[in-house]
């Protein structure tokens, strides 16, 4: 028989894989159950300098925002998914209530996560918005869009990711004339996992807007940082502040936002 | 040597001292664990040691070790493991073998490093299994544990409760983890035992994560598989279930076919079986880890003989066996070459055979001490048959079958088989009995014994059985043998029989009519009791050989109804060479010649009964001795009266 003395190797103990130490491991099989639906619900409170994002006259607000929404999302085939989704926020001011409104907005997409290009997320989109206010009595806008978008997330290590996103949208219909435009943007986002459970965002959107049927055309630069805490996978506690940078071709509509505040976010899947 | 590196990256310094991963204190030492310091020879290890500096901790076979941080992060540490600490630089170095690790929730973290490959462990209980030269396991039992590349940080899998991942050291990409079953990788980890470990900290989380998954299973959203890794290493094997139905499948005459389990195996109280047909061990010679195997189902009416089935020897060797065999039904067959029982294996019978065979191709040993290579607690020297069983068969093939001092089979009234089965195999019962006084103890129980050699009970061996019947190809042997049967005790060998040395057999009890039948069936086969006790209600014994003699001497023989004492060969011969005491109503003493020698006393308690039936009278004339009266007075013998011709009519039957 074989000795396996701890004695060999100088005292050391010999390689062996002798006992049950370890434990029996049974590979279960996952067949997780498929739970298409999600639901989500997001409340945040947020100071802004320029409450109405305007030239001048600017008025110091605190905004309070509630969203819910609701979306579907299936598997269609290989890596392409169909998505449908409906939202609803409401949005208040506290001294400037003329500035209150809520917006619906509606998306049906299909998405394409591309294996050979990185992962890439590619989606395809439609999606109708309404916006109201008095209580939702009183028609904004309704809009149509055609959408393009492409993100990758780039993991660099544990601790570190960035996120690039590339969109389009394209109003089809807009029953406002001064705002159908078509926008295009890129997001820069950079991720650092302080802990498991907690994270620092920093991110850059500049956004394009041309405006089809004014002589109109915006450059908006917003710069953020987000504390996110998510003690539950389906909770997270955020605290955000902002910067946008609005540059239009019309001095009219230049203005400078700075915004902070904090936030509660829940998602549901069943 | 490549190592495992464990660095502390605290998150949080404040949280968490720079000093507090430098030392640990060894907090539990099972069996053989010794501390190396660099440079310096090994020296054993005692709980309360600190493992600081260069020092490191090994554990050898069968041991385990447990180190406690002053942050209460804990390790334990498997077998054939090595843990080193490096004060310089901070490092934990696991450099072979497997270890838990449990770091507290609310501190920052270990991290788990080999060259290729970094796991960051953060309020986490981990299981990690390190081989050198082969293969990473990491098995996160709660929590979640961020597991990449060094060379290639982005290659990231965040595994969590219940999720093994396994890879090479050398890997340039991650493997996606599967699920294990939490709650039977707890069941059977000595890591997780709570027979040798206090409770984790993170009890509560390890619940949680063992509830969550179960209730997965319950949903579906987890389903067993057949497959199973048995412990260490990266072999994948059929589960018990699985194996059972694939065994449901056989033929009889593929079940004939199953092999010995190779090498010697040990079986003691870690043993598991099924007597389904499956069993695990955990010290086999040549199969480090568990060893599983199947065993095969064997029911006599429809399998054939016992040892055609088992052995693939025909004609059968013992018709008696078969037939005893036959009235227990179903039995659960397991086969070795070489076998050896210290303790008592966990049997469920709850939906198989309550009848087991170990049948083995050589030694088959029961002891009280493990093999040198087996040390483990579990060998406690019983062989404890209640509540699972009910007949046990413990069998050789080529070898010996040997109860060694100080065994104990223990039982209420399962019926027990021991036999060897070839012509050169002993079954050697050997005293002295352990602290419980007994050998083999089934006060209403049967013990069987056929030898195809010898059968021996011997050093004050002491067995408490209702039946003992002994059958023998060559010689029974008694010396110091207590034997005690409340029915029965049976004894035939196909040559001689020698009971002596203050052997005692005793088959007493107050409502059955036990009996004591010896029978040597040699040629030359003699029946030898000196300096013993004989006690039953009624004890026969004789020879059948041609010149089968009947020799007792300094024994005593006592019983309530008849004692037959027959030399029945053509040259038969009742000898005494010594004094000896025969006590019953009815004495019969059949041979060609009576002799008792010169100088020795019989004595009769009750004159009356006795009638000597020989050709041959030498006793109480010149020259030999007498039969003598209670008060020791020569009786008389008159033909036609109590002396007999040999072949006279008016002898008995036996």
């Amino acid at each position: 028989m074989r000795s396996r003395d701890l004695g060999e190797e100088n005292g050391f103990a010999s390689a062996s894989e002798a006992d049950d130490d370890l434990g029996q491991q049974l590979i279960l099989k996952e067949t997780p159950k498929n739970r298409p639906f999600r639901a989500s619900m997001d409340q945040f409170f947020l100071w802004s300098n320029n409450a109405a994002n305007v030239a001048s006259g600017e008025q110091t607000d605190w905004m309070w925002g509630q969203r819910v929404g609701l979306g579907w999302q299936q598997k269609i085939a290989g890596h392409w998914f169909a998505d449908v989704s409906v939202s609803q926020g409401m949005y208040r001011y506290r001294k400037t209530s003329a500035l209150d409104f809520e917006a619906m907005e509606a998306m049906a997409s299909i998405l394409d996560v591309e294996p050979r290009f990185w992962n890439v997320v590619l989606v395809g989109s439609f999606g109708f918005t309404r916006i109201t206010n008095n209580e939702f009595q009183d028609s904004l806008l309704n809009s149509i869009s055609g959408r393009l978008g492409a993100q990758r997330l780039i993991v660099l290590d544990r601790k570190n990711s960035i996120q690039v996103a590339l969109g389009a949208d394209w109003d089809l219909t807009n029953d406002v004339e001064q705002v159908f435009r078509d926008e295009y943007s890129l997001d820069i986002a950079y991720k650092y996992k302080v802990m498991r459970d907690l994270s620092l965002s920093l991110g850059y959107r500049l956004t394009h807007f041309n405006y089809r049927d004014v002589p109109r055309s915006d450059l908006l630069h917003v710069i953020g940082a987000t504390v996110s805490y998510t003690p539950k996978n389906w909770m997270e506690v955020y605290a955000t502040a902002s910067y946008a940078l609005n540059n239009s071709n019309i001095d009219f509509f230049d203005y400078e936002t700075t915004s902070s505040g904090v936030g509660l976010g829940m998602k549901l899947k069943f | 040597m490549k190592r495992l590196l464990l660095l502390s990256a605290l998150a949080f310094p404040a949280l968490l001292p720079a000093a507090a991963l430098k030392e640990a204190e060894v907090t539990r030492i099972i069996n053989d664990v010794r501390l190396v310091p660099a440079q310096q020879t090994p020296s054993a290890a005692k709980v309360g040691d600190k493992i600081s500096g260069q020092t490191a901790l090994a554990t050898g076979a069968q041991s385990r070790a447990e180190l406690r941080f002053p942050d209460q992060t804990l390790t334990r540490l498997g077998s054939n493991s090595l843990f080193r600490m490096d004060a310089k630089s901070r490092d934990l170095n696991l450099e072979k073998g497997v270890m838990l690790l449990q770091v507290p929730k609310q501190l920052g973290g270990a991290t788990v490093r080999t060259a290729a490959i970094t796991a960051a462990v953060t309020g986490t209980t981990v299981m990690m299994e390190y081989d050198p030269d082969g293969f990473v396991k990491i098995i996160v039992l709660e929590g979640e544990v961020d597991v990449y590349l060094n060379e290639r940080r982005s290659e990231l899998r965040t595994i969590s409760a219940g999720d093994m991942l396994i890879t090479k050291p050398n890997a340039t990409s991650l493997p996606q983890p599967v699920q294990v079953d939490l709650q039977r990788l707890r069941r059977t980890s000595k890591l997780l035992s709570s027979k040798d470990f206090s409770a984790l900290g993170n009890e509560k989380q390890l619940s949680d994560a063992l509830e969550q998954q179960n209730k997965k299973k319950q949903k579906g959203e987890l389903l067993e598989t057949a497959y199973l890794l048995q412990g260490r290493g990266t072999s994948v094997t059929l589960s018990s279930e699985a194996r059972l139905e694939l065994l449901n499948q056989l033929t009889p005459e593929q079940r004939r076919q199953f092999e010995f389990i190779p090498g010697t195996t040990q079986v003691d109280g870690t043993a598991q079986i099924d007597t389904r047909g499956i069993i695990s061990a955990n010290n086999n010679s040549l199969s480090p880890g568990i060893i599983t195997a199947l065993g095969s189902p064997f029911t006599p009416s429809e399998d054939g003989t016992f040892s055609e089935f088992v052995y693939g020897v025909t004609p059968p060797r013992f018709t008696a066996f078969d037939q005893d065999f036959s009235d227990f039904g179903d039995w659960s067959l397991f086969k070795f070459d070489e076998l050896y029982i210290a303790g008592t294996p966990q049997i469920n019978s709850t939906s198989g055979p309550r009848n087991l065979i170990f049948a083995g191709r050589f030694d088959v040993t029961l002891s009280t001490t493990t093999l040198p290579d087996f040390p483990s607690a579990a060998a406690t020297g019983v062989l404890d048959l209640d509540s699972a069983l009910d007949a046990i068969a413990i069998t050789s093939f080529l070898g010996d079958v040997t109860v060694a001092p100080g065994f104990l089979i223990n039982g209420s009234d399962q019926s027990i088989f021991l036999s060897s089965q070839a012509g050169t195999g002993n079954v050697a019962i050997n005293g002295p009995a352990g602290v419980s006084g007994s050998t083999i103890a089934v006060p209403y129980g049967k013990l069987y014994v056929y030898a195809d050699n010898e059968a021996r009970i011997s050093n004050q061996a002491s067995i408490k059985v209702d039946q003992i019947r002994v059958q023998s190809v060559r010689d029974i042997k008694l010396d110091q043998a207590d034997v005690k049967a409340r029915s029965l005790i049976e004894m035939i060998a196909q040559n001689g029989i020698s009971i002596q040395n203050s052997s005692s057999l005793r088959a007493l009890a107050n409502t059955e009519s036990p009996s004591i039948f010896l029978e040597a069936q040699g040629a030359q086969g003699d029946i030898s009791i000196m300096q013993s006790q004989l006690a039953g209600e009624s004890i026969r014994a004789r020879t059948i050989g041609v010149d089968g003699r009947l020799i007792l001497g300094n024994t005593s023989i006592d019983a309530d109804q008849l004692v037959h004492l027959y030399a029945q060969g053509t040259n038969g011969q009742i000898q005494f060479t010594g004094n000896v005491s025969l006590d019953s109503p009815q004495t019969v003493l059949a041979a060609k010649k009576v002799t008792i020698d010169n100088g020795v006393n019989v004595t009769i308690q009750q004159p009356g009964g006795l009638d000597v039936f020989t050709d041959v009278p030498q006793f109480n004339t010149g020259g030999f001795g007498n039969f003598v009266d209670g008060a020791s007075t020569p009786l008389t013998f008159t033909p036609g009266d109590n002396l007999h011709p040999f072949d006279s009519p008016s002898k008995p039957a036996f």
